[in-house]
């Protein structure tokens, strides 16, 4: 297993050598750096030398430390930040027949013929969100929800599936691909947006909770302090009329402090979660709409999609539930159907 | 939420069953579920799949073309909401409250990036993602702010304690550090934090007056934050970091103004001033409602202990119970300077306080070697400098007119640079000469003029060349005026010396190279007072004072650029002086009598504050010198001086001892 300072390390190495510098490591957590002329420019000078653990930037004293933190690692954190937050790729077709589709689906009761297909990119947006959870202090974490503009809907589709693939970057291909337009993408990360809200509430509920129970011992200590002062200052209970006009004045003065006080631990406590967009990728992967047709009566014809870039069957889409399934089922009415919908016929979606 | 939105009665056409009539629409999470009433009977069909479009929509799934309209099956008059709006009502449905919910705004630079196809590669995204990673925070577990610190060195305990009030303390502590382990950097650092966090928009800063050059600096030159420095009513709503006097803040024109504002951070340094909860600066900043507060000071108590419950009190009210119960509870009768109950107390203390002492701060703290360079100024320098005190005397000796008020600034910089060198007075004489206003004593500054400009060659100068002889070392060589600066360039780089200049004039480019140059191959930095302010000069440990300010804080400043908290080698400390001049008088007081270079960085600070008189260090050393009519007086009133601060001095350090003894116990306990 790589340590995380091996992976920063690694990172580094491609991150300089991908902005044009020559990176030779010289010793363990150790890497020398020849600038290209663009990063000379930017860091003032033609080599570093740096050193991805503390105990290596002691040991050489002319290293820099290069850890998250450091001084050197925000000025890398800046020059990245200076690219990538939009990209589009393209994934390659790898296999142009559709023979593996039919190999691949599983139909029960039936057999099929394809009958017509019909080729486009099916487009992918990948939203990348840097979460903050804030209450008295806050962490932050960054979560990708891949939308599939086609479907529009959330995609379940795991990156490992498209591990196969091959993506040719922003080729001139993918630069001739129209892109969505400005109300689908707005739609879209909207529904990104939703899922993620969703899939977050037991965070916000445990942030809520914590930051709940940090505030009420706060009021409790800000009660009990209140409640003696004006005891110990006029002999009196809060809830008490004051005798004397001046007194009352004060026990009014004593509440209005506490409530003012009180509302600012309020502001201290208050749980925020902000959502902020980083990084947005179009991903277009060659695929296949197919016409399926059952070859027994009726000859009812269904929807199946086969994906060009990985070689793999998507599914066929259940005229029940709308959803995508690799095994389907003809029911005694002709349609065909998913598992579940063919097992439950009352299944909502 | 759908990005089409269904509403029952509207007609829909799909691809299998034909087209339909929507009678029921069920809001899903990810989309809703519609029932649809086709020719062949009824449907449940799920809204996503293009199978289902509002009427006429081709049936194949949308590729490229994308047009897909979230308002389509809204009246037209409806406005579409805006995706801040749909995430507070997720958020309502989901979480139970919508206002939780943030969106970040300055998305809309990457969608607009995206709409008008401006793409970067997938090598830049994807190394891009990584480094945001990496650099994600995981709570207060480390912090963020070294990130975007310049030139702040990273120590054990002052990570500790701003980790400690990030996450135990909530953001409102007392900071009470024992002087000289960087209480000014911890306030940055958890300032710049919060900054960084969101937590904080708009932060105001109350130090005193002295201090305000001072920390606009340090905020701009190591944390890169600009603060507004405020004094009028006007100022206080200008920009997200507002510093000012305490003094300044609470006075009358101001403090409703003050109050007005929204500040989620306030700091208050030499917090030790907010001890008497009966004065106007305590209540004034007792009645500011603010999420966070940090006060600092090395001295919480100085001579009772309620010193110590008001700046808490301040903090979170109730900590230490009502004064009532404080004082019964931890106070010994009879001696409002004693506690009892230490450890009850120090537990409570530890909810709001954090202190820091030398020895647990396991920071070395190296030596500083002293050594006085005295000189005998050549005979006409010695003219020039008896000359320059003879008239300055006279101007004072008798009731101050108009004329000798606008005079006593001219003077004043006269005698400190006639300190320093003649050719540092030349230039003021030059301009004096040439000036109508002085025309009444023209003839004596000609004549002081005229001997200025026969000395070619300074006393010092000639011991400056001899000790760079002796010792090859790198050196900083601190002077207060850039006309001796260029002179000693001339004579050094004469001299075949290898010299780098650092002034104010030079731009910032300029000055990085100027330290460049010194840490890679001069050996010599000569540099005026605006010497490297934030700049790393820790590679270097010899100083030679070739002036000597009259100001202590200054000489401390200048010490300060090579003996920082992390120096690893004693210093070398030179200071050049000649017999008889001001320099010397206050050399003798600050380093025989009250050993100032063996303080260490801020206690100087804390000793001029004990010190009970209204005028600065400066102006009582002018006064001393210009008001008095013979050396013996001089030598007389100088001893007196003296006397005043070696008491500052000893009060300063009865308080120092008496907050050991407080805080010792919880010293103690926290290193267990």
């Amino acid at each position: 297993m790589i340590s995380e300072q091996g992976k920063l390390e690694d990172f580094v190495r491609r991150f300089l050598s991908q902005r044009g510098a020559t990176v030779v490591s010289v010793g363990k957590n150790l890497l020398e750096v020849k600038l290209g002329l663009h990063l000379k420019q930017r860091f003032k000078r033609e080599n570093l030398l740096l050193a991805f653990s503390e105990e290596t930037a002691t040991q050489v004293q002319e290293a820099e430390l290069a850890t998250p933190g450091s001084y050197l690692f925000s000025q890398l954190l800046s020059l990245a930040r200076e690219k990538g937050t939009t990209c589009k790729t393209v994934a390659s077709e790898k296999m142009k027949s559709l023979s593996p589709f039919l190999k691949q689906m599983k139909f029960d009761n039936f057999n099929v013929e394809i009958v017509d297909r019909e080729s486009y990119h099916h487009s992918f947006v990948r939203f990348h969100i840097l979460i903050s959870y804030c209450t008295v202090d806050s962490t932050h974490e960054i979560r990708s929800i891949l939308y599939d503009i086609a479907l529009k809907r959330v995609s379940p589709e795991a990156d490992g599936s498209w591990d196969r693939m091959a993506f040719d970057g922003a080729t001139e291909q993918g630069k001739c691909l129209p892109s969505i337009g400005h109300d689908a993408l707005t739609a879209a990360l909207g529904e990104a947006c939703t899922y993620l809200v969703a899939r977050l509430r037991h965070k916000v509920l445990a942030l809520t909770t914590r930051s709940n129970s940090l505030l009420e011992s706060e009021l409790e200590r800000l009660e009990s302090y209140y409640r003696r002062l004006i005891e110990e200052q006029h002999g009196l209970t809060i809830e008490a009329d004051a005798r004397s006009l001046e007194s009352r004045e004060r026990v009014e003065n004593c509440k209005l402090e506490w409530q003012r006080k009180a509302a600012t631990e309020a502001i201290r406590f208050q749980p925020r979660v902000r959502f902020s967009l980083i990084g947005l990728e179009e991903i277009c992967v060659p695929r296949s709409l197919l016409t399926l047709r059952v070859d027994t009566h009726p000859f009812t014809e269904f929807y199946g999609l086969f994906d060009h870039a990985s070689g793999t069957a998507k599914g066929a889409f259940c005229q029940g539930c709308n959803e995508l399934s690799m095994i389907m089922r003809l029911d005694r009415s002709g349609a065909v159907m998913c598992g579940d919908c063919a097992n439950h016929p009352e299944k909502e979606s | 939420m759908s990005s089409q939105e269904f509403i029952v009665g509207n007609r829909v056409v799909h691809r299998l069953f034909g087209e339909g009539l929507i009678v029921d629409v069920r809001k899903g999470i990810l989309h809703d579920v519609l029932e649809v009433v086709f020719p062949c009977g009824v449907k449940r069909i799920v809204s996503t799949y293009p199978l289902v479009e509002t009427k006429g929509a081709p049936a194949k799934p949308e590729a490229q073309e994308g047009s897909a309209t979230p308002s389509q099956g809204r009246g037209p008059e409806e406005k579409p909401a805006t995706l801040r709006e749909s995430l507070a009502a997720i958020a309502a449905r989901e979480w139970g409250a919508f206002e939780i919910l943030e969106w970040d705004e300055n998305c809309t630079e990457i969608l607009k990036a995206y709409e008008e196809g401006r793409f970067d590669s997938p090598q830049d995204f994807s190394l891009r993602m990584e480094a945001e990673r990496f650099a994600l925070d995981r709570g207060f577990t480390q912090l963020v702010a070294f990130q975007y610190a310049r030139d702040v060195d990273r120590h054990a305990h002052q990570v500790a304690v701003c980790l400690k009030v990030l996450r135990e303390l909530g953001g409102r502590a007392l900071l009470a550090d024992e002087v000289g382990l960087g209480k000014t950097i911890e306030a940055g650092l958890i300032l710049k934090e919060y900054l960084l966090r969101g937590l904080v928009k708009r932060a105001l800063i109350l130090v005193p007056v002295s201090l305000l050059t001072q920390w606009r600096e340090e905020l701009w030159n190591k944390f890169m934050l600009k603060a507004t420095v405020a004094t009028g009513p006007d100022d206080w709503g200008r920009g997200p970091l507002v510093l000012a006097s305490i003094d300044s803040a609470k006075g009358l024109r101001n403090r409703e103004r003050v109050r007005e504002q929204v500040f989620d951070i306030l700091i208050v340094d030499e917090a030790h001033r907010l001890r008497n909860h009966k004065t106007v600066a305590w209540r004034f900043v007792h009645g500011l409602d603010v999420k966070y507060m940090l006060l600092l000071t090395a001295t919480p108590v100085q001579n009772d202990l309620r010193e110590l419950f008001n700046p808490v009190t301040l903090l979170r009210p109730g900590t230490l119970g009502t004064y009532r119960s404080f004082r019964k509870q931890f106070m010994v009768r009879g001696d409002r300077r004693l506690a009892k109950n230490t450890h009850s107390l120090s537990r409570l203390l530890s909810e709001v306080m954090v202190r820091t002492s030398r020895s647990q701060a396991e920071v070395p703290f190296t030596k500083r070697i002293v050594q006085n360079v005295a000189f005998h100024l050549s005979e006409n320098e010695r003219r020039l400098y008896g000359s320059v005190s003879e008239l300055v005397r006279e101007m004072f000796g008798h009731e101050e007119t108009n004329i000798e008020r606008q005079w006593h600034f001219t003077l004043l910089v006269l005698q400190k640079e006639i300190g320093s060198s003649s050719f540092a007075a030349l230039r003021t004489l030059e301009r004096i000469c040439s000036n109508p206003l002085y025309k009444a004593a023209r003839d004596r500054f000609t004549e002081l003029y005229d001997i200025a400009r026969s000395i070619e060659y300074n006393a010092k100068c000639e011991g400056l060349l001899r000790l760079l002889e002796q010792k090859k070392e790198r050196v900083i060589v601190f002077t207060q005026f850039k006309s001796t600066l260029d002179y000693l360039r001339r004579i050094l780089e004469g001299a075949g010396a290898s010299v780098s200049v650092f002034h104010g004039s030079l731009s910032t480019s300029e000055k990085d190279e100027a330290i460049a140059n010194f840490r890679r191959s001069a050996q010599v930095l000569l540099s005026t007072e605006a010497g490297g302010e934030g700049r790393n000069l820790q590679f270097c440990r010899r100083v030679i004072n070739y002036d000597l300010p009259w100001n202590p804080m200054r000489i401390e400043q200048r010490i300060g650029r090579v003996h920082r908290l992390g120096q690893k080698q004693d210093i070398h400390i030179f200071n050049f002086t000649t017999e008889d001049t001001v320099e010397s008088y206050v050399l003798e007081i600050l380093h025989k009598k009250i050993s100032m270079f063996e303080l260490v960085v801020g206690e100087m600070d804390l000793i001029l504050g004990n010190v009970d008189d209204k005028r600065s260090f400066e102006e009582m050393v002018f006064h001393i010198w210009a008001t008095s009519k013979d050396t013996e007086e001089v030598k007389r009133r100088f001893s007196s001086f003296g006397a005043k601060l070696l008491y500052a001095k000893n009060r300063y350090e009865k308080v120092k001892d008496l907050d050991r003894k407080i805080f010792d116990v919880e010293s103690g306990r926290s290193t267990r």
